[in-house]
């Protein structure tokens, strides 16, 4: 039984380790690991390409404070998220 | 920490124009060039890079057709680079940066904390003897060393610390409490008269009352024993305590000669100097006799925020000593022979209640003579310790002489 749950825990753990990971601080900033490059940007939106789909945020003044090939940093009032494949 | 590893590297602050900079910002970070700062205001994109790699972003420009248009360079490559030419002030920036690492290997303050009865003075000039002082180099002395020294040369510290954070020592002390007095009540003792007097009341707490009110007594009578005997005519020692009130007489006697020599100080030169850190600038002088003067210093430091800064300017004020023979008149000596006899009054006769006083003034050949009786009721009664051993012994000798 034991095993079974720590089979289970592994299993659930290596399907979650290839999605793009999302870190939220509330709505001021978001840390997207897995990006795969901008889309689209402006200050009201910003669409990011990831490796499992694309994801929308809408807000204010909406900003990149730092990118790096797979990592970005968006900073502003965000007040939308959108998934989509 | 970033911020820094930015100002140090360099970096430009470019604008992006053309229909696709997100293409632009894709093609950069794909090749493993970071961007922060991106922020986008109308047609314009802004963003910054690493001055080194800005210099070859024209081919992914090309690449995404864009153009690029610097905005602002900034840190320490682009000053250096603008001022290169300018070698006093990059020499003066250097300068200034070694002599600020140079000037925080000393000790420019300090500060002690938690005195109550030591002396400030005493502290500061202790630890200055023990290698603590304004301009002390601080890779030369170990302080928690300073610290023990100074707490074993100073008996009245329990505890101390010395801590130095960055250019400023603040020396931590603690006090040794004072055990308090704990009164003996074992030790066998009898109760004594301390002076000549007629006793008025005698109250007995413990011991034998030897006399009742109205009897005269003489300095160290005996007035309750400490020595008990039973009904079975055994002995026994207690500690005799009473309050034995008694009527005395105090005679003292105050003289003044008629001549005598008086010193005043005037004030006289006044000298300043500045220090700043350990350097001293004198601008005024003053000179005097160092037998015949004494000197007053007065310090005062700049301060800021409560912080004391190693900037101070020391006052030293002359007093010369100016010696007169004056005459003494009878009205003038009689005056200061009274206020002697009434500040005896007030300190060695705090404990009694004075019901008379009588001052007589006699002028001798050279002297003024005041003789002052005090009439007075107080508590003439104090303890005597017994000595054990002694008694035992004497109690031997007269047993062996009885059987004798």
């Amino acid at each position: 039984m034991k095993k079974n749950n720590e089979g289970n825990k592994n299993a659930l753990l290596q399907a979650f380790a290839n999605l793009p990971q999302l870190q939220f601080s509330f709505n001021k900033e978001v840390v997207i690991e897995g990006s795969r490059g901008v889309l689209f940007f402006s200050e009201e939106l910003i669409r990011i390409n990831t490796t499992h789909g694309r994801v929308a945020f809408k807000g204010r003044s909406l900003d990149l404070k730092c990118i790096s090939p797979q990592e970005l940093i968006i900073s502003g009032f965000i007040t939308n998220v959108e998934f989509s494949m | 920490m970033l911020e820094l590893v930015r100002f140090f590297c360099g970096f430009v602050e470019f604008a992006i124009y053309g229909r696709f900079p997100e293409r632009f910002i894709n093609i950069v970070t794909n090749n493993g060039f970071p961007l922060w700062g991106v922020k986008k205001d109308g047609d314009k994109m802004y963003a910054c890079m690493y001055a080194k790699d800005y210099k070859r972003m024209r081919k992914f420009a090309k690449k995404s057709s864009v153009r690029l248009k610097t905005q602002k360079k900034c840190g320490l490559p682009f000053f250096l680079k603008k001022n290169k030419n300018r070698v006093g002030v990059v020499a003066g920036a250097l300068c200034f940066v070694l002599v600020v690492l140079f000037m925080s290997n000393f000790v420019w303050t300090i500060d002690v904390v938690g005195l109550e009865t030591v002396s400030y003075t005493h502290v500061m000039s202790v630890l200055k003897e023990n290698g603590l002082y304004v301009g002390t180099f601080k890779p030369r002395v170990s302080f928690p060393q300073i610290g023990r020294n100074t707490q074993l040369e100073i008996d009245d510290i329990g505890w101390m610390s010395v801590n130095v954070l960055g250019t400023h020592a603040s020396v931590e002390i603690k006090e040794k409490s004072k055990s308090p007095f704990v009164e003996d009540v074992s030790t066998p003792a009898n109760v004594k008269a301390k002076c000549d007097g007629q006793i008025i009341s005698i109250n007995t707490a413990n011991g034998e009352a030897l006399f009742s009110a109205g009897s005269a007594v003489v300095k160290d009578q005996m007035l309750v024993g400490g020595v008990l005997k039973d009904k079975l005519g055994g002995v026994k020692l207690v500690r005799a305590s009473a309050e034995v009130i008694a009527k005395t007489t105090h005679k003292e006697t105050f003289t003044l000669n008629k001549n005598f020599e008086q010193t005043a100080f005037i004030e006289g030169d006044t000298s300043k100097r500045v220090e700043i850190f350990s350097l001293c600038f004198p601008y005024s002088y003053a000179f005097y006799d160092e037998k015949n003067s004494y000197i007053k210093n007065e310090t005062r430091s700049a301060c800021l925020f409560d912080a004391f800064l190693p900037l101070r300017v020391t006052t030293q004020k002359v007093y010369d000593k100016d010696k007169k023979n004056v005459m003494l008149s009878e009205k003038t000596a009689n005056s200061i022979l009274k206020n002697n006899a009434l500040l005896y009054e007030c300190f060695s006769l705090q404990n009694c209640d004075v019901s008379n006083r009588d001052f007589k003034i006699v002028a001798s050949k050279n002297q003024y003579i005041l003789e002052a009786t005090f009439n007075t009721i107080e508590d003439i009664a104090y303890q005597s310790d017994i000595e054990a051993s002694r008694m035992v012994v004497e109690e031997k000798e007269k047993g062996d002489k009885e059987a004798k």
